[in-house]
């Protein structure tokens, strides 16, 4: 908890390509200190790479990412496994083991990681369960509860740690309003009782409007927008404007094309 | 910021002056002075929180393993002068109304 500067992260021209294709192509920003900062954008847009390229999952093709000031894209492997010791992460699928009890789940990363006694240990692992609202689940596993309690005890193990810094991949996917709604306040009152940073991955715009303070937008790799979220509902970019709006992508096929894409042939009298 | 403690007393009362950031790696520390002034019974342990600025979970595990202690030996468990840091993720756990708490040091 020694870093007290402004941003916890800043992204630098930021370049990932898969073979030749440019997935994410130049992005420029940073994230705040205690601030709830939300990738948004559609399906295949870039924001789960960008998210395992913000945990040092995956080396980017060029740019730095800074955390705490220091570059993780020229860490040796020992200098990036101390670094996922500050942050947690909330995995889409909860990404529990499905042999351990959720106690043992959420305790894995502290037996691993630190000296801290076993009774020490358990004591905090109820701490996180019962934060998340899983106090007396400690013995159940995953396969015997539901999958919104899958995704509290998939964040109580994130925040094992303590970490500065959680990143979540599409917290909500899955879950019904009522459930998204109670991890949207989780996730909140997490930011303002630990100060701690989050970082949402999501296209759920109910849960944007309640958590976010800053919203980065993606779109075809490249970041078409950042601001608060009023400030992007007025933006006057064509593709904000049509995320916001729910309309659909008009369709680029012409009959024409379609035909010649399924029998690989120009259809008579068509002279293109 | 390295962890300071300081314990200060006798005659099975005992006050832990703690200084610095208590997290994973230096609440062990805490843990052994807590156990160390434990009382075989009666008594007091005040641990003085005034100069702790941060306190993870494992800080609050520590707390809750002394308390535990003292519950056992009859020994009065005192925290004084938390932090409004401290305090928060105490009332976030649920635990500011079973630990006794001084407000002044």
């Amino acid at each position: 908890m020694n870093d007290t500067s402004e941003h916890i992260i800043e992204v630098r021209d930021l370049v990932v390509k898969y073979g030749d294709r440019t997935v994410l192509d130049g992005l420029n920003f940073q994230i705040r200190r205690g601030e709830t900062f939300v990738i948004l954008g559609g399906s295949g847009c870039g924001k789960s790479t960008l998210l395992r390229n913000l945990v040092g999952l995956m080396r980017p093709y060029s740019g730095e990412i800074l955390f705490n000031g220091r570059d993780i894209t020229t860490m040796t492997d020992d200098e990036r496994i101390e670094v996922r010791k500050r942050v947690g992460m909330c995995f889409q699928g909860s990404a529990l083991f499905n042999s351990m009890s959720l106690a043992d789940n959420v305790a894995l990363p502290l037996r691993e990681h630190t000296r801290l006694a076993s009774s020490t240990i358990d004591i905090q692992t109820k701490i996180k369960l019962a934060l998340v609202g899983l106090s007396g689940f400690e013995e159940y596993l995953p396969a015997e509860i539901s999958g919104g309690m899958k995704k509290r005890a998939g964040l109580a193990r994130a925040m094992a740690m303590d970490p500065e810094i959680i990143f979540y991949d599409e917290p909500s996917a899955g879950l019904d309003p009522i459930v998204a709604a109670g991890l949207d306040m989780l996730i909140r009152k997490m930011q303002s009782t630990f100060n701690l940073t989050s970082v949402v991955v999501t296209h759920e715009m109910a849960s944007v409007r309640l958590i976010a303070d800053t919203v980065c937008m993606l779109n075809a790799g490249r970041i078409v927008g950042t601001g608060k979220i009023d400030e992007l509902e007025r933006s006057k970019d064509p593709f904000i404007q049509q995320f916001f709006e729910r309309r659909p992508d008009e369709e680029s096929d012409t009959r024409d094309d379609y035909i010649r894409s399924l029998m690989g042939i120009d259809l008579p009298g068509n002279a293109t | 910021m390295p962890l300071e403690i300081d314990k200060q007393g006798g005659a099975g009362s005992w006050v832990i002056a703690v200084r610095g950031e208590v997290d994973l790696y230096s609440s062990p520390e805490l843990r052994t002075a807590i156990t160390k002034a434990m009382p075989k019974s009666g008594g007091s342990v005040t641990v003085n929180l005034s100069g702790v600025p941060y306190m993870d979970s494992s800080g609050v595990a520590t707390l809750v393993e002394g308390y535990r202690s003292a519950l056992e030996t009859g020994t009065q468990f005192v925290l004084a002068a938390p932090s409004q840091a401290v305090m928060k993720v105490l009332q976030l756990s649920r635990l500011d109304s079973v630990f006794t708490i001084r407000e002044g040091a």
